[in-house]
């Protein structure tokens, strides 16, 4: 199994608040990790400093064995990178289908075409990766008028629309019901099932957590807690404290 | 190396300094605060200055001044909250844009009223008798209205430091600057915050305007010609930030005043520099708001 | 996302239609106004590019307006060029010009942004208005060479009504392109647009360079259509009037700026002969629409419209998908 993903020593700080403090780990081929952690533990922000958001003070990140150093959000898209955001970061004056064909256009470097028209371009494509997340009836819904649900499992056809080759999930079922929660896992697992793509993903549903993860990480105020397989982590005391008894 | 006149222009250019803090600063925390954009803020200043003109003119350099003082002030501040009630509230709701076109209008239409009030002739008044001499201090001769005006802009900044740290609305204001989101999360009633912070602003732009008059010919193109330097302070002294306009303000002042000396076409073209300068290197202005555009 | 075909290409057609049809019904001597509205027109809807498409606030479409008229004007005036030889010129500044404008100030977000553009635009004001010497200074310059073609007002209205549709077209054309649509894109979320592969200040930088040579080029038409310039073409209040037609009329839909256009200058053109107080009516108008269509009295106007048709044909579904300028409103 090769590393798709290591991070070494990150470190950020805002001023006197250290958000991400000294974190390492490794994500290799057909793995799924899991990022949970009480909120405010620095978990988005270690997304930021993966995709290039926000430049580490210390530490480096390597895309499939090269460093990526200092490298803009959009270069490391081109290594491979997809990313999903916490709050649903689609493009609300288009429609489904649009979304995605951004996102494919974006991909296929169509961008800076003048003169063909936008609605045709990568129509198809667009519309085979709505049905492969259920969202075919919805392709000519504005993404402002979809449920949450919805806009969440659109965040998801997104971000796949880069076909990327390492995917990281900022909270996809976050805001969502039970059911829902777990058709999207159910959907995330079958793509990276038949992409054979490696998934690092934050969650607060614990359920979620167990069902799916092939690795948990367990950050606490910046620090990696413990890192490991989910049986082991489930049953830390260290972990069961830092949710303050809660029954996970 | 002209000393008398060097000096001259320094103390001229913080005295600018110091009433375009006093327009600047109510404008700075209107926007950084509660996120109101008035472009017809200037226009407060301009019609507060032919107010206080004719008051002058009416009872005299002397009497005229401090009635104005006390008179126009309020009234511009009583305006103010006016117009943001009956104008401003119905478009806060479509994000800026409303604010920008009903604050448009009224700089058109203040204007116009301007000129049918007060006509079209520039206005110019003496200073009261007890402050047109000069002072003497190190061997230099400085204009006492401009001391006069220096005095009365710290006396303000006293006031409105103590507004801002003492008071609850203060608190709120300088907590709201640096998350605009936490006031209606905290049960403001934020409506009447930004009447009331409208209100102040206006105040002080009227306290401006006033102390503005004694100083130079009052005419029509001073609210547009104030409103960019205003702008211009809000930018370089960072949104919100009341002492970074200060600063910004004083900056301004004294490099315009001073760029006179040696430069033909100085002036504005100093501001514009500093401005573009400054952002060039710190994009957010002198004070930079952690986490925020 | 926009679509170019003939239904969007109606209303411009339509506009352009009537502004040509108004040498018949209006006086001789109201017609240079109406070419000055075709011209402010079409500026606004160029400024349109960077606003209501790409989300980019500009308080600086002065400058490049100013730009266009005043190289035609120093050209043909005083170097003795032909008005096309001038216009090349015109253009071929703008593009370096624009360019370095969009970098200095996209350092900034939002209305800092536009305060910048504002300051870089009165820059280009104060240099203008204190130099007598090289560009008339205050008084401007007066007396702009003109081809034979263009030498009298009804040629002069005709040749601009020309331009804007080009200009219109254009624009429509590059609207319902991928690139426009990655612009609207830039304009919803730029973060998005990064994570997905794509640099949002290189968008926004060639928005500008469009939005700027469509000002520069309504400029050149300006200097041939009036035959003289002064610097309040570059200055914040010609950039704010701009900015206020786009908003005026409503950002978000293509024709918007137009009617922005018509609207306030049509108010300011009547008044101005009956009276001194355009000034007060205007502003008045301009608040009464900002109150009561916040969005804009295009976007009303077209709700309107769609309120009569559903009237009459009961089985067309009401919900307006996507507008002009790349998404929706």
């Amino acid at each position: 199994m090769s590393a798709v993903l290591k991070a070494t020593g990150l470190v950020k700080s805002f001023g006197a608040f250290t958000a991400v403090n000294d974190v390492s780990f490794t994500v290799n081929d057909g793995e799924a990790l899991a990022i949970i952690g009480p909120n405010g533990a620095g978990k988005s922000t270690l997304f930021d400093l993966l995709t290039g958001r926000k430049t580490p003070d210390r530490g480096e990140v390597q895309l499939f064995g090269e460093s990526v150093g200092h490298l803009k959000p959009w270069k490391r898209v081109k290594r491979g990178l997809g990313r999903s955001f916490q709050v649903s970061s689609v493009f609300p004056t288009f429609t489904a289908e649009e979304n995605v064909q951004i996102g494919l256009m974006l991909a296929s470097g169509r961008t800076w075409n003048a003169f063909a028209r936008a609605t045709e371009t990568q129509k198809d494509e667009a519309a085979a990766l709505l049905a492969k997340v259920g969202l075919a009836d919805k392709k000519d819904v504005a993404a402002s008028d979809l449920s949450h649900g919805d806009q969440r499992t659109l965040e998801l056809a997104v971000a796949l629309s880069t076909r990327p080759k390492l995917l990281l999930l900022d909270e996809p079922t976050a805001g969502m019901g039970r059911e829902e929660s777990r058709e999207c896992l159910t959907l995330i697992r079958n793509i990276a099932a038949s992409e054979s793509m490696p998934i690092v993903f934050v969650e607060h549903d614990m359920n979620v957590v167990f069902s799916f993860a092939t690795r948990v990480m367990v950050l606490v105020a910046g620090q990696v807690l413990i890192d490991g397989e989910p049986e082991v982590v489930r049953k830390d005391q260290r972990v069961k404290e830092a949710y303050f008894g809660e029954d996970i | 190396m002209n000393w008398q006149l060097f000096s001259a222009q320094v103390l001229a250019g913080t005295a600018n300094g110091a009433l375009y803090f006093l327009v600047a600063s109510g404008l700075t925390l209107l926007w950084g605060a509660l996120g109101v954009v008035n472009l017809a803020h200037g226009s407060f200043f301009m019609l507060s200055a032919f107010a206080g003109a004719l008051c002058i003119q009416t009872w005299g350099p002397e009497i005229g001044l401090i009635v104005a003082l006390v008179i126009v002030p309020l009234a511009a501040a009583l305006f103010a909250c006016t117009l943001e009630m009956t104008l401003f509230r119905p478009v806060y709701k479509s994000a800026m844009w409303g604010q920008l076109l009903v604050s448009f209008g009224l700089v058109l239409a203040l204007n116009n009223i301007a000129r049918l009030v007060f006509g079209t002739q520039a206005i110019s008044v003496a200073p009261p008798k007890m402050l047109s001499g000069f002072v003497e201090f190190g061997g230099l001769r400085l204009a006492s209205y401009q001391l006069g005006v220096l005095v009365v802009t710290a006396l303000v900044a006293l006031f409105l430091w103590r507004l801002l740290t003492r008071s609850r609305t203060g608190r709120l204001i300088r907590a709201a600057v640096d998350d605009p989101q936490m006031l209606g999360a905290v049960g403001v009633d934020v409506q009447r915050l930004r009447t009331m912070v409208m209100g102040i602003a206006a105040l002080l732009a009227g306290i401006a305007g006033v102390i503005a008059v004694p100083r130079g010919a009052i005419n029509l193109g001073l609210d547009v010609q104030i409103i960019v330097i205003a702008f211009a302070v809000i930018v370089i002294g960072g949104l919100g930030a009341v002492w970074g306009s200060l600063a910004a303000a004083l900056v301004i002042g004294i490099a315009e005043a001073v760029s006179t000396m040696f430069l033909d076409q100085g002036g504005e073209v100093v501001i514009f520099a500093v401005m573009v300068i400054v952002l060039l290197f710190r994009p957010t202005g002198f004070r930079t708001i952690a986490g925020r555009d | 996302m926009g679509q170019f075909d003939l239904r969007r290409a109606a209303p411009l057609l339509l506009v352009a239609l009537v502004f040509c049809l108004l040498p018949l019904v209006i006086s001789k001597s109201m017609l240079p106004e109406a070419t000055r509205i075709v011209v402010l027109a079409g500026c606004a809807m160029s400024l349109n590019l960077l606003v209501g498409a790409t989300g980019l606030i500009s308080m600086g479409q002065g400058l490049f307006f100013g730009l266009g008229a005043y190289v035609v004007a120093l050209g043909t005036i005083r170097f003795g060029m032909g008005y096309g030889a001038a216009a090349a010129l015109a253009l071929a500044i703008c593009l370096p010009l624009s360019i370095i404008v969009a970098l200095i100030s996209l350092r900034a977000k939002h209305l800092f942004f536009g305060l910048l553009t504002m300051a870089i635009g009165q820059v280009a004001f104060v240099f203008v208005s204190r130099n007598y010497k090289l560009t008339g200074g205050d008084d401007g310059l007066v007396g702009v060479v003109l081809p034979k073609w263009l030498d009298n007002d009804l040629a002069q209205h005709y040749f601009a009504i020309i331009v804007l549709v080009l200009a219109g077209l254009v624009l429509l054309r590059l609207l319902a392109s991928p690139f426009g649509a990655t612009l609207g894109a830039v304009r919803d979320n730029p973060d998005r647009v990064a994570s997905l592969g794509g640099n949002p200040k290189l968008y926004e930088i060639a928005a500008m360079v469009g939005g700027g040579l469509l000002g520069t080029v309504f400029g050149i038409v300006w200097s041939g259509t009036e035959g003289s310039v002064e610097p309040g073409l570059l200055s914040w209040v010609t950039s704010a009037m701009l900015l206020m037609m786009v908003a005026l009329g409503g950002r978000s839909m293509f024709l918007g700026p137009l009617i922005g256009a018509v609207i306030l200058e049509v108010t300011r053109a009547i008044l101005q002969s009956k009276s001194t107080n355009a000034d007060l009516v205007v502003g008045i108008v301009v608040i009464t629409c900002a109150v009561f269509f916040p969005e804009g009295v295009g976007p009303r106007l077209q709700q309107l419209f769609a309120g009569l048709k559903l009237r009459r044909t009961p089985a067309q579904t009401p919900a307006a998908k996507t507008t002009e300028m790349g998404g929706r409103a």
